[in-house]
């Protein structure tokens, strides 16, 4: 039986709604991404001050979605009815309370869900085709993809004419907007990041004014989930949503087969925008003398960070 | 001199020859191909009867290498262990590599690289002292028709996958996940059309390390008897790569645009019989360590 899509998005405070409108929102409204999000149920946990506005701006743009929209309140009383202000409570642990609420909605819809962070953009097509990837039961699409300064959502290649394919945005991320984490993951640089930061990357030779990359991202993210019932178990586990990226892979995904990491741009392409200040791994000249020797290696030994190693990506800009 | 690189190429009977120098040998001559084998080792196994067509069809493809021919009569004995032969020549040419600290390119002659692709291997493999990586691609298999397509022009990856496409094998054609009957049980290889136009996703779930470097330990490895069994062949993509991924060895390349091979198959070879399609489709009948990993990594084909 077909499953419905739900697509998920956390996103609060007026910086990261402006990026979420700008980019994410911007990005998913291209023709083909947009086509493939027809029919959908987009939940968006959101606070209360900025629910109007977000359910304004995405019905206009997204006539033909079902928007769920969960406003958190400034202050929640929790379990052992204490009550806790929202803005205290760390944004990691709110986000997995509401993951933990989409999976076992998406298990009881029978619905799969597209994860879309409110700093990520899509390269046009690439919803359809990670969609299509993922069709199978049980399977999540991981994307390996960089960070990017902010101001590629002011260029006018991103702001002007109906859409930006994987190879343009490639070419804008790694011209003209690559964010420093990923500027010193080049393997061979001064001060390259590796060891910290898990990602590596090479030029390669390409003709006719193409640019090939070829990339190790040693913990891609999955943006599209299958739930399964262990899922939920697993998550409601877990003490922060950094288990998402950083122990479910590594110890349920690959071990039960489900991940399918997409090796090239020209099927999907994602970058998450990040301040030019901030995600910088922290770097010394002794990690040099290590990745010296081995140029993709990454403090990190989880299983998914071993097997993600061996699998290089490619990155293709025009 | 080249010392990066050491090629292996085991080659008799006519049908195979004619491909030496049609299909593998052709390849090796575009440009970006001869820079990267010019002045290579080249080992290759065949029988003494045709060593000297060999050598000489061999020394056009490459003027610069220094090749070795070695021969075994065995080869065209009726149930010959022909793997177990294959294997006692690799076993020589692997010291050679140990011995040297020059990485091999497994190419047999049925083998056409795209222009750059051997070169793009090599690159990705780092070849730095003592780490061992080993380089996978998807690859593709064409018929014998493919040879005619090519002319005489180099071909990049991107139109070697387009011809492909046009004289794709059966096996090929019949890893399709949206056909109700298919052959992916068997071949451990599933494609999917995308609807963005010209471009393929494969899940190729037994790839063949092709651009490798070895260690000792593989050479202990590959000359390891299976209790009354010989080593054989059949270890370097069956499971070798197993023990290339528990140690960390394997890069697997996942777009054509970086490197991509076609195997010239015959219409009546290596053809996976047709059955319903499973759930999940891309169920395959072999389970090693290697095969759980690979299938979930998508590769893409671009033309």
């Amino acid at each position: 039986m077909a499953r419905n899509l739900r697509v998920f998005t956390c996103v609060w405070g007026s910086k990261h709604i402006d990026t979420f409108l700008k980019g994410t929102v911007k990005s998913l409204s291209w023709k083909s991404n947009k086509e493939a999000l027809d029919g959908s149920t987009w939940h968006i946990v959101t606070k209360t001050d900025s629910e109007s506005k977000l359910r304004h701006e995405i019905e206009q743009r997204f006539p033909n979605i079902k928007l769920e929209i969960t406003a958190v309140p400034p202050q929640i009383t929790a379990p052992n009815g204490m009550t806790i202000e929202t803005d205290k409570l760390d944004h990691s642990n709110l986000i997995l309370m509401h993951l933990v609420k989409e999976i076992k909605t998406a298990l009881e819809t029978n619905s799969r869900t597209l994860l879309a962070p409110p700093d990520t953009i899509f390269g046009e097509r690439s919803v359809a085709n990670i969609l299509n990837i993922g069709e199978q039961d049980g399977t999540c699409v991981a994307v390996p993809h960089p960070r990017i300064h902010p101001e590629i959502m002011d260029d006018p290649q991103f702001t002007t004419g109906g859409s930006c394919s994987n190879e343009i945005l490639v070419k804008l991320c790694f011209e003209k907007y690559l964010h420093q984490s990923w500027r010193a993951a080049e393997i061979g640089c001064a001060n390259q990041n590796s060891l910290i930061g898990g990602v590596a990357w090479r030029r390669l030779e390409a003709a006719g004014g193409e640019m090939l990359y070829a990339v190790q991202h040693r913990l891609p993210t999955v943006y599209l989930a299958n739930w399964i019932p262990e899922d939920y178990a697993f998550f409601i586990n877990q003490p922060s949503f950094g288990a998402y990226d950083h122990t479910w892979p590594g110890e349920r995904l690959i071990r039960q087969e489900r991940q399918r990491l997409v090796g090239s741009s020209d099927a999907a392409f994602i970058c998450e925008v990040t301040d030019f200040d901030k995600n910088i791994p922290p770097w010394t000249p002794e990690h040099l003398k290590i990745l010296h020797i081995h140029p993709d290696a990454f403090y990190r030994d989880g299983w998914h960070n071993v097997i993600n190693r061996m699998s290089v990506c490619m990155m293709r800009g025009r | 001199m080249n010392n990066r690189l050491h090629i292996f190429t085991p080659v008799w009977g006519k049908h195979f020859t004619s491909l030496l120098e049609l299909a593998l040998g052709k390849s090796l001559q575009w440009r970006l191909n001869a820079a990267a084998v010019d002045g290579c080792k080249w080992t290759i196994l065949t029988t003494a009867q045709e060593k000297s067509e060999i050598l000489k069809t061999a020394q056009k493809i490459i003027p610069t290498a220094s090749i070795t021919v070695l021969t075994n009569d065995r080869l065209t004995e009726p149930n010959a262990p022909i793997g177990a032969l294959k294997m006692q020549a690799l076993l020589k040419a692997i010291r050679e590599c140990l011995d040297d600290k020059t990485p091999m390119l497994m190419s047999t002659p049925d083998f056409i690289w795209a222009d750059g692709s051997i070169q793009n291997m090599i690159d990705e493999s780092y070849p730095a002292e003592g780490q061992g990586l080993c380089v996978s691609i998807a690859h593709m298999r064409a018929l014998p028709r493919f040879i005619e397509a090519l002319g005489n022009n180099r071909m990049s990856a991107q139109s070697m996958v387009e011809v492909g496409l046009s004289h794709a094998h059966p096996a090929w054609n019949r890893c399709s996940i949206n056909d109700a009957q298919n052959g992916i049980y068997h071949a451990g290889v599933s494609v999917r059309y995308l609807d963005c136009g010209r471009l393929i996703t494969v899940q190729h779930q037994m790839p063949s390390p092709f651009l490798v470097n070895f260690k000792e330990s593989d050479l202990e490895e590959f000359a390891r008897w299976k209790g009354v069994t010989p080593p054989a062949f059949g270890e370097w993509d069956h499971n070798w790569p197993s023990k290339l991924l528990e140690e960390g060895r394997l890069r697997y390349i996942g777009s054509s645009d970086v490197a991509f091979m076609v195997e010239i198959t015959e219409a009546d070879m290596n053809v996976p019989p047709l059955e319903p399609a499973r759930t999940p489709h891309d169920q395959f009948f072999r389970v090693e360590p290697s095969v759980k990993i690979q299938k979930q990594f998508i590769s893409t084909f671009r033309y």
